[in-house]
């Protein structure tokens, strides 16, 4: 399968699904390989690879990936299993799960984060994460 | 045995030389075999007939795409390897085979290098290159989800090979379709209008197996390889490693 590190921003290498801003996509999406969301998503949405969600996307599902970024506005719990960046741009009404969590100066969750260790976990009812 | 089935429009003047020289150049290699001039008394149907009745080994279409697309689709049952020699115009296919010349084309045929490449199909119709249509009324049903192109597209498309202008892969070899959906582009005017200098929207890719196109509110006009057509709803599906060809390189 394609790794995250892979040039996926500019010529879509390494990418199996676009979902670009011309279209929007609903039900119960499930892929194999990288997928980049720039359009609307509704349901639920499900990949083995990478998922990248621009900052345009605006995704109301519930989302497992094995990494992940995220960029724009997602409704709806997301579950990593690797890592999971969250942009500042990023405005996320959910619950969190990931093995490992970034997050940047400016984004917005107000949701659960769960580090899939197990052995923490943090509630917040909004996070808003200042810039440093 | 080759057997060649020149389409009808072969038969015109300012193809006579080309024909006349690739006879000659048949000959010469040794795969001459039997040729099937297609005319308005014999059609296309009754030429593959007759050339299976014959023992055909090898089915040889000599035209363009158009020609290409009729052969496949009433030889795909038969198991037989399928040629093509190029001529007229809107010979994609042949290009995608790495064959762009007629000289080229015959010393194909006689290197033989085989490929089994995907087909699609649209309900009881194969394709080998896209479907496609203008009209954002479309709706791509894959039963686990819809996906519904906004009013600024300018084309959608479903290929089993890139014919298209825009930049993806689509490899007639992976068992996969590539549902395409490409916005409108600016033009240099409304770039210009523009304050912030914004990229031009990205297309959308989608990898998929099978689907139902269907519309949201009148059936809407598909077309097939670019030649003929079909109203939604339509089933398509990919059919892996379904046809035969010989090619100009490793696909």
């Amino acid at each position: 399968m394609f790794g995250k590190n892979q040039n996926m921003e500019n010529d879509g290498t390494g990418v199996d699904t676009i979902v670009g801003p011309s279209v929007s996509v609903e039900g119960n999406f499930k892929g194999d390989g990288n997928i980049i969301v720039e359009g609307e998503v509704r349901g639920s949405l499900k990949t083995k690879g990478y998922l990248k969600a621009s900052e345009s996307s605006v995704i109301v599902a519930n989302i497992v990936a094995a990494d992940a970024d995220i960029a724009g506005q997602l409704t709806g719990n997301i579950k990593v299993k690797n890592s999971l960046d969250i942009k500042a741009t990023a405005v996320i009404q959910g619950d969190i799960e990931a093995m490992i969590i970034n997050v940047a100066g400016g984004a917005i969750i107000n949701g659960n984060l769960k580090m899939k260790s197990g052995t923490e976990e943090k509630n917040s009812n909004q996070t808003t994460v200042e810039e440093n | 045995m080759y057997c060649y089935i020149y389409d009808i429009f072969t038969n015109q003047k300012k193809y006579e030389k080309q024909i006349a020289k690739l006879e000659l150049l048949l000959a010469d290699l040794g795969i001459a075999g039997k040729s099937y001039r297609l005319n308005v008394l014999k059609n296309l149907e009754i030429a593959i007939e007759e050339a299976v009745a014959e023992g055909a080994k090898t089915i040889v279409a000599v035209g363009n795409d158009q020609t290409v697309s009729k052969v496949a689709n009433l030889i795909m049952e038969k198991n037989l390897p399928l040629g093509i020699i190029p001529l007229g115009e809107g010979c994609l296919w042949a290009e995608f085979l790495g064959i762009k010349t007629v000289e080229e084309a015959i010393k194909i045929l006689s290197a033989r290098k085989i490929e089994w490449l995907d087909v699609g199909k649209i309900n009881d119709q194969y394709f080998l290159l896209a479907l496609e249509s203008n009209d954002d009324n479309i709706i791509f049903d894959l039963e686990d989800y819809n996906i519904n192109p906004r009013k600024n597209n300018e084309a959608v498309g479903v290929y089993n090979i890139n014919i298209s202008q825009y930049n993806f892969n689509a490899n007639p070899r992976d068992g996969l379709l590539e549902a395409v959906f490409s916005p409108k582009q600016l033009s240099w005017w409304q770039r210009l209008k523009q304050k912030e200098n914004k990229q031009p929207e990205r297309i959308s890719v989608f990898p998929i197996k099978k689907l139902t196109l269907n519309h949201k509110k009148k059936p809407i006009t598909i077309t097939i390889d670019r030649q003929r057509t079909i109203k939604t709803p339509a089933r398509v599906e990919i059919l892996k490693g379904k046809l035969k060809v010989i090619t100009g390189k490793t696909i």
